[in-house]
């Protein structure tokens, strides 16, 4: 029996009454179960021996405006060890949107039911500490639902002007009250210290600790991120992170381009690890439309994504090291970074946002030389990464500064929803591209670098990217060899609903000619239906939710970011250690602040 | 010493062998000489939004080498820094904080919009983003592209330098947009 039907079997025998509908759309499943039961559902889900979802991926809403039930609740669950996901959906009425809380189950569930109640307006009763984590406290309204404007600003050539005066829906209830940390240029924020309890006194006159304000601008926090710590002295007591300083809506935006134009608006989203969302969205919107797509381009997928990774794992060690003092390793990471990106800039003509890819494929083949290009990259690399491993691994203070620095437990890592290297750091054998292969990674032979010393540290994580990147040069070797026996094949699919047809045949093809037309004039129309499809980014799991309703453009599009999550465990292990500490912490969790804040 | 040998009238010697330790005399303007010694010397913020920080940063490592124009030392204070680059889109929680950077730094103070986002908004016109950072801060030198290429951002970074040399009136706030707004 296939593992997702022993799951839904033993749902059906333990809650004979809950299961109102179990749907399944291109290898996906969706349950959907009252709200009433949602918490036994997830608890039993998690706990059951046999089934053990230890990981909750991810939370999103859709707005189906104007169906009633207005919303749909979505909660992802994964079970590593049988290597199942199972999509839970609540349906909710707009009079009662509201839910309980998963933090008691899973605390990785914060950040994510405050982003939907941020966004969409729903309330998660019994969470710790229900705020607006994007968007800044003043705002009115939730972007994310239908009836609220895309709140563009005219621009000078408009003609409709009535349209873009947003309208503003009825103003959300006044926020419970609770504790001021602080005003950041000017504009009061309040963010509590703890993730678990909220309501806590400040602990001030007891043990004299004090509150400071770390970022949004600071050096060492890759980006806009802003922390606020308490500290006794020069010791953490608590550091909780908010997010949102670089909150760009893009999936927002993306609701209103086609489908081929919104690819743009992702790749800057995690912007050192513009291929791998590219490829998460077109992943997504070939398994919505039954797209093929050809070995040579595949193979193109997996050469340019595993530089990338590599490209990005050099930024994430130098940043590291540049943060705890090791200024050197950064330039000579910039240096091979270059390298890289002159292999991008060949390939799209860009150097960081290259838009290559395209469903059920690649814009333009493979230029001329990029295999000689490749070829010294992959020839250039190991004795660079020989070359930071002498600076740092007998480093004295490089050791004493990551050794032993926040450590954390699988169990941790999993309840978290931490993926990619911190997760791998921690112990756990879990990679996307072994465990759902995609792009033909079945064909390449590689290992998973896994920590064996039981608990991550920094210094682990950092030794975990390290070998990350011998194993991506190991995979570009292999995928060399394929790509020279693919010379002259098709880049990109033949199925004309998905892809143009070639120039050559417009002059003689009526049909070719409608094709082109349909899709420059409205673009592609995928089914309707809700697909999912993932990559391991450099930094974790990396999905693309894709709702369609049959038309040329989105209905919603959700980005499953890593960083999002991983940022989550910054107030558990910052816990105890020492500011100068928390730089290399932070350095660690290798977040993007695009990522985070899409 | 020099000014001792002005008042005494007595002429340098014009003589190469003595230029070591005897530096000639240049009569300049006082504006003109203050121009060209910021120009030597501009300090950047270390201060990055978006994408545009990572070209930002490309910037100032070896291959494209900002030091070779006097600007490798990024400040990360707003108080030590005479330049700003508005690298990457800024959001509307963001706003605030941009425009409380550029208030604690010093003047005379200058600002190059890096990108198209910080130019206008970019590709994202929505409600999260401000439509161009002129909108909060006075720009001086806009810097097209999505990223702009590190080459561009020199580009601009010399485009400044001219213009302060040229002592040409700084950039201003797009005040007209302000009534637009919803």
């Amino acid at each position: 029996m296939m593992p997702l039907e022993t799951t839904l079997t033993r749902l059906r025998e333990r809650f004979p009454n809950a299961l109102q509908d179990v749907s399944e759309f291109r290898g996906e499943t969706v349950v959907t179960i009252p709200r009433e039961a949602l918490v036994d559902v997830v608890r039993f889900l998690r706990t059951e021996p046999a089934l053990q979802f230890n990981m909750l991926l991810d939370i999103t809403a859709l707005d189906w405006l104007p169906r009633e039930p207005r919303f749909d609740v979505l909660y992802y669950l994964l079970s590593m060890p049988n290597n199942v996901r199972l999509r839970l959906r609540v349906q909710l009425f707009s009079h009662d949107a509201n839910v309980p809380s998963l933090t008691a189950i899973f605390p990785g569930a914060n950040f994510y039911e405050r982003e939907v109640y941020d966004l969409f307006g729903i309330t998660f009763l019994y969470h710790p500490f229900l705020h607006r984590i994007l968007l800044p406290e003043y705002t009115t309204g939730h972007p994310l639902r239908k009836d609220h404007p895309l709140g563009y600003e005219p621009v000078e050539f408009t003609h409709t002007y009535d349209e873009i005066q947003p309208t503003r829906p009825n103003a959300v209830p006044p926020p419970k009250p609770r504790r001021l940390i602080g005003s950041v240029g000017g504009a009061v924020t309040e963010i509590p210290l703890t993730l678990a309890e909220p309501a806590t006194p400040w602990s001030g006159a007891q043990t004299e600790t004090l509150l400071i304000n770390m970022g949004p601008h600071h050096p060492s926090t890759h980006g806009v991120l802003r922390v606020a710590l308490e500290v006794d002295g020069e010791k953490i007591v608590n550091a909780m992170p908010d997010i949102g300083y670089l909150h760009t809506g893009i999936e927002k935006n993306a609701e209103y381009k086609t489908y081929l134009k919104a690819i743009p608006l992702f790749d800057r989203m995690d912007y050192f690890s513009t291929f791998f969302n590219v490829l998460a969205y077109c992943l997504a919107i070939e398994k919505l439309m039954e797209v093929e797509v050809p070995e040579r381009a595949q193979i193109a997928r997996v050469i340019l994504c595993e530089i990338q990774r590599i490209q990005s794992h050099l930024v994430a060690v130098g940043s590291q090291a540049m943060d705890i003092g090791a200024v050197t390793v950064m330039t000579y990471a910039f240096r091979e970074r270059e390298a890289a990106l002159d292999i991008f800039e060949m390939v799209s003509g860009a150097r960081m946002m290259t838009s290559y890819f395209r469903f059920g494929g690649l814009a333009q083949d493979l230029p001329a030389g990029f295999s000689d290009a490749v070829r010294a990259f992959v020839k250039m690399i190991p004795p660079r990464l020989k070359e930071y491993e002498d600076l740092l691994n007998k480093n004295p203070i490089w050791l004493m500064r990551t050794r032993g620095i926040a450590e954390y437990t699988a169990e941790q890592a999993l309840a978290h929803s931490v993926t990619g290297p911190m997760l791998r750091a921690a112990g756990v054998n879990w990679d996307l591209r072994k465990a759902s292969p995609y792009s033909g990674y079945e064909q390449y032979d590689f290992d998973v670098p896994v920590s064996t010393r039981g608990k991550a540290d920094v210094l682990e994580c950092y030794l975990i990217r390290m070998e990350e990147m011998r194993q991506s040069l190991r995979i570009i070797e292999q995928a060399l060899k394929k790509l020279e026996k693919t010379k002259g094949q098709p880049y990109v699919t033949n199925n004309r609903k998905v892809a143009p047809p070639p120039k050559h045949e417009l002059q003689n093809s009526m049909e070719s000619l409608i094709h082109h037309f349909k899709l420059w004039t409205e673009g592609i129309t995928p089914p309707a239906g809700l697909v999912y499809a993932c990559v391991e980014s450099p930094r974790g799991e990396l999905g693309f939710l894709v709702s369609s309703n049959g038309t040329s453009k989105p209905h919603r599009v959700r980005a499953r970011t890593p960083s999002f999550a991983n940022l989550q465990m910054l107030p558990l292990i910052s816990k105890g250690y020492y500011i100068a500490d928390l730089v290399g912490i932070i350095a660690m969790t290798d977040i993007i602040l695009g990522d985070v804040d899409r | 010493m020099d000014a001792q040998r002005i008042k005494s009238n007595e002429t340098p010697s014009p003589a190469p062998e003595a230029k070591a330790g005897q530096p000639g005399i240049v009569f300049a303007k006082l504006d003109d000489v203050l121009r060209w010694a910021r120009t030597g010397s501009m300090w950047p913020l270390l201060f990055g939004l978006a994408c545009c920080a990572i070209e930002m940063m490309a910037v100032y490592m070896p291959r494209f080498d900002l030091a070779r124009f006097g600007m490798e030392v990024y400040r990360a204070s707003p108080r030590q820094a005479d330049l700003m680059f508005v690298a990457g889109r800024v959001s509307r929680k963001m706003a605030p904080v941009v425009r409380q950077l550029y208030d604690q730094m010093m003047e005379p103070k200058w600002v190059i919009a890096m990108g198209d986002c910080a130019a206008c908004g970019g590709i994202y016109n929505n409600y999260a983003i401000l439509q161009g950072v002129d909108e909060i801060i006075p720009v001086d030198v806009y810097v097209a592209g999505c990223p702009p290429r590190p080459e561009a951002l020199m580009d601009g970074i010399l485009m400044l330098h001219e213009k302060i040399k040229k002592g040409e009136p700084r950039g201003q706030i797009r005040i007209e947009q302000w009534g637009l707004r919803g």
